[in-house]
């Protein structure tokens, strides 16, 4: 029986696990973009950390985790007909700038989500992108995930 | 359903299906926190989840309504439940509701929610009160919200009760429409009709769709688009006769006259004080975010705006997370200082307490232009006379100038003079002292005013030393020796009686003369001489270009003289007078005229035409001289009766003709047929 952990509890238990990998946890960035025109509002974790990933600044640290507030209004008009679509979430995120890579967030996501909040391995489905051979040898090989 | 998505960064596409693999990998993953808290709560939808549920809820209960037992409801309670998040967010980080841009997104989402609240049957307005548990749902992770908890319960509040207010006069209007088309018998609402409702009241387009079916009726969607476009042409158009000073005129002018500043700049650039107005370029605002233009007014500031003369400070204006780049003061009717600048980081709202700082550089810079012109008014009127009068002045960082009264252009001995007792005075380190005193204790004084300017009660009295006594509201460095230099560099005349001195002071004056050295290194080696000798060298140039030019010119005629031959024996008589018609070929029209006046001299009295063959065309001349004019012959009448034989055309005087042609086979022709002309033309 898994416990059930608030919104509130739940970013805080990301954005500790990542600092206990290393990670800088920021906080969330402005909705309003900083010298960035081709965007109105925030709509990703990444968007406000476009300039760390295209070198054009230098992060704080090579490990980054947020949880950063974003808007998007493309669906505007769905909003309230479903119970899926919103305007305004939250993501969640952690980023290498050129240091960790795959085994790491791999096996760091897996970690996160069948120890630190302990869901179950067997109801989590992993997926990896056809031509990616490397991902997929590190599920089924490293995590154990069958194929 | 899918929980976490990573992305790995590992090649560089060129857009044509080949990729290169990047030597920074990086990795961008992460995952929704409401749909993560979907699965480990257990629940249906995202609007389940603990915090979202308790804004759902709040919904419900302030409109008394329950969820999931009518559809329709339910969409209006998950609309609201949506909406009130982001907007509560999004004016938290300073985006105000308006017409364009995020702003226009924040003012659609609080209508929206607004409007279904009315849906829902709340009455009044309710946005702020459901935007209280927002906050406090969302407080653990953004404690900012709850910081600015009473501003964005203002911006919400205000913004709907405009709403409501919209709606309410919406509704006559269209009720208006209603009964009208009733009784006309339509069916249909024009689609100029629709558009007055949208563009002149507000009305949202779909509330009047929604309205009207209820009714079986209907809007003409075409009509409505196309008032439209008309519309926004029109504001096109509008916008590009609108300047950005027309526009701040009227947004300054709906500021409340109470409101005042502080000037407290004269020994301070730095300061603290509290935001009493903020504006855009077009409107009065009560936040301003990232990268937006706009004018900051505080109670107290250091920032000096343009005045007497002297430019305006730049600089910035900050808090811990905002920082505002300062690019020009204004002082405005009431005593208010706008600073007009841009968001360079983060928000600021109205009553923030924020820092202020003027770029000390600069405002030293001008400090030291400012102190000068005083030195300069008083050094006029010694090297000129007291008839010199201040008729205009601009000091900025890089350099001053001064416009004064006086009724010739200076000499370079009155200049000189003039730069100095200015320097003397800046070497004598006189003491700038700065007094506030009635204008009548200021005129004792003996201090300087300027004529037909208006003073209030108070005067500022500027002394340097007992050289310089003016009324200045300026700001001034301490002691003149802080000037360092002074030169001028221009003493123009700008209307009758009116001159004009443009000069500079301290590090300008030593780059001004870095530049000139480096002007006079670069002529001085291409002259391949020293500096010093740069003058002599080019004395000496003069004088071979002068001589090269004069041998140039006495080849030029040897040369003419050569192509002809000894002319003179070709010289014949026609009635009497003596004729020489010849060719002298590869001389151009110039070298032909000066030709012609040579062969005159020697002739004494006569006519004269050549013929000359140069870069394959034809080039004629005829020259008559008095004698030969009172005996009948034209140069004129000449040249036009054998230009023809040389495919061309041209006349002239009696005395002197030219002409030119295209043909020099007719060269010949032409000699032997001027003979012909002049025979009949003689007597």
């Amino acid at each position: 029986m898994k416990r059930k952990f608030g919104v509130n509890e739940l970013r805080r238990m990301y954005l500790e696990f990542f600092e206990s990998k290393e990670h800088l946890a920021m906080k969330s960035f402005s909705l309003v973009p900083h010298n960035d025109n081709s965007l109105l509002l925030i709509n990703a974790g990444m968007a406000p950390l476009k300039p760390y990933f295209t070198g054009l600044e230098i992060p704080p640290k090579r490990r980054v985790t947020t949880c950063q507030k974003c808007i998007r209004t493309g669906d505007i008009e769905n909003v309230g007909k479903t119970a899926r679509h919103l305007t305004f979430f939250e993501m969640l995120g952690n980023f290498s700038f050129g240091d960790y890579f795959k085994h790491e967030a791999i096996a760091w996501s897996w970690e996160f989500l069948t120890k630190t909040l302990g869901l179950e391995p067997d109801r989590l489905y992993p997926s990896v992108y056809g031509e990616d051979d490397e991902a997929f040898e590190i599920w089924n090989q490293e995590i154990g995930i069958p194929a | 359903m899918e929980v976490w998505n990573n992305v790995f960064t590992q090649f560089d596409s060129d857009g044509k299906g080949n990729y290169e693999e990047l030597e920074h990998k990086n990795i961008d993953t992460g995952m929704g926190l409401e749909r993560l808290a979907v699965v480990m709560q257990d629940v249906d939808s995202v609007f389940d989840i603990d915090t979202m549920k308790a804004i759902r809820d709040r919904v419900c209960e302030l409109s008394g309504k329950t969820y999931q037992t009518d559809a329709v409801d339910d969409i209006s309670i998950r609309l609201i439940t949506d909406h009130i998040r982001s907007a509560t967010f999004m004016v938290s980080d300073g985006i105000m509701p308006s017409n364009e841009g995020r702003g226009y997104v924040l003012r659609r989402l609080i209508r929206r929610a607004a409007r279904h609240g009315r849906m829902l049957g709340i009455e009044g307005t309710f946005l702020a009160r459901l935007s209280e548990t927002v906050i406090r749902e969302s407080k653990d992770g953004y404690p900012e919200l709850e910081e600015k908890q009473d501003f964005i319960f203002r911006v919400l509040t205000q913004e709907e009760e405009k709403f409501n207010k919209t709606i309410d006069q919406g509704l006559t209007i269209l009720a208006d429409m209603q009964k009208s088309m009733e009784e006309k018998g339509e069916k249909i609402l024009a689609g100029g009709e629709a558009f007055k409702l949208y563009d002149t009241y507000g009305f949202p387009i779909d509330l009047t769709q929604e309205i009207l079916e209820e009714k079986g009726f209907s809007i003409d969607e075409t009509g409505f688009l196309s008032a439209m476009e008309e519309q926004r042409t029109k504001a096109r158009k509008a916008r590009k006769v609108q300047n950005y000073m027309g526009a701040d005129v009227t947004v300054y002018e709906s500021i409340d006259p109470a409101v005042t500043t502080q000037f407290i700049g004269y020994d301070k650039l730095t300061a603290v004080s509290q935001v009493t107005v903020l504006t855009t370029e077009t409107e009065l605002t009560e936040a301003l975010s990232d990268g937006e233009v706009g004018t900051i007014f505080v109670e107290e500031t250091p920032f000096y705006a343009t005045m007497g003369g002297q430019n305006a400070d730049t600089g910035v204006i900050r808090t811990k997370d905002f920082t505002f780049a300062v690019e020009d003061t204004v002082k405005l009717l009431g005593g208010k200082v706008g600073h007009i600048g841009k968001v360079l980081k983060g928000m600021v709202k109205v009553g923030d307490t924020v820092e202020l700082a003027v770029d000390a550089d600069r405002r030293t810079a001008i400090g030291k232009n400012h102190s000068a012109t005083h030195l300069l008014q008083k050094a006029l009127r010694e090297a000129l006379g007291s008839h010199v009068e201040q008729a205009g002045s601009d000091v900025n960082a890089d350099r001053l100038r001064f416009d004064f009264t006086h009724f010739q252009a200076m000499t370079p001995e009155e200049l000189a003079k003039v730069e100095e007792i200015v320097n003397a005075k800046i070497a004598a380190a006189l003491p700038v002292l700065t007094e506030e005193m009635t204008l009548e204790e200021a005129k004792k004084t003996g201090a300087m005013a300027l004529f037909g300017e208006k003073y209030g009660e108070t005067v500022r009295v500027v002394r340097m030393g007992d050289f310089s006594i003016e009324l200045c509201g300026g700001t001034h460095v301490a002691n003149t020796s802080a000037i360092t230099a002074f030169k001028i560099i221009g003493e123009s005349g700008i209307a009758a009686g009116v001159r004009r001195i443009e000069a500079l002071t301290s590090e300008a004056v030593f780059a001004y003369y870095d530049r000139i050295e480096a002007t006079l290194a670069q002529a001085a080696s291409l002259l391949k001489a020293n500096p010093s000798d740069v003058p002599d060298k080019i004395t000496h140039l003069l004088g071979d270009i002068k001589s090269l030019q004069s041998e140039n010119e006495s080849l030029k005629s040897k040369a003419a003289k050569d192509a002809l031959g000894d002319v003179m024996d070709q010289v014949t008589e026609i009635k009497g007078v003596k004729t020489l018609a010849a060719r002298a070929d590869g001389v151009d029209m110039g070298g032909l005229r000066a030709l012609g006046d040579q062969l005159k001299e020697k002739l004494g009295e006569g006519v004269i035409v050549l013929a000359s063959e140069h870069g394959g065309k034809v080039n004629l001349i005829a020259m008559a001289t008095d004698g030969a004019m009172k005996q009948g012959a034209h140069a004129g009448n000449l040249i036009k009766g054998i230009a023809a034989k040389v495919g061309g055309g041209g006349g002239g005087r009696p005395n002197m003709a030219q002409a030119g042609g295209k043909n020099p086979a007719g060269i010949d022709d032409a000699i032997a047929a001027a003979k012909d002309v002049l025979n009949e033309q003689l007597k």
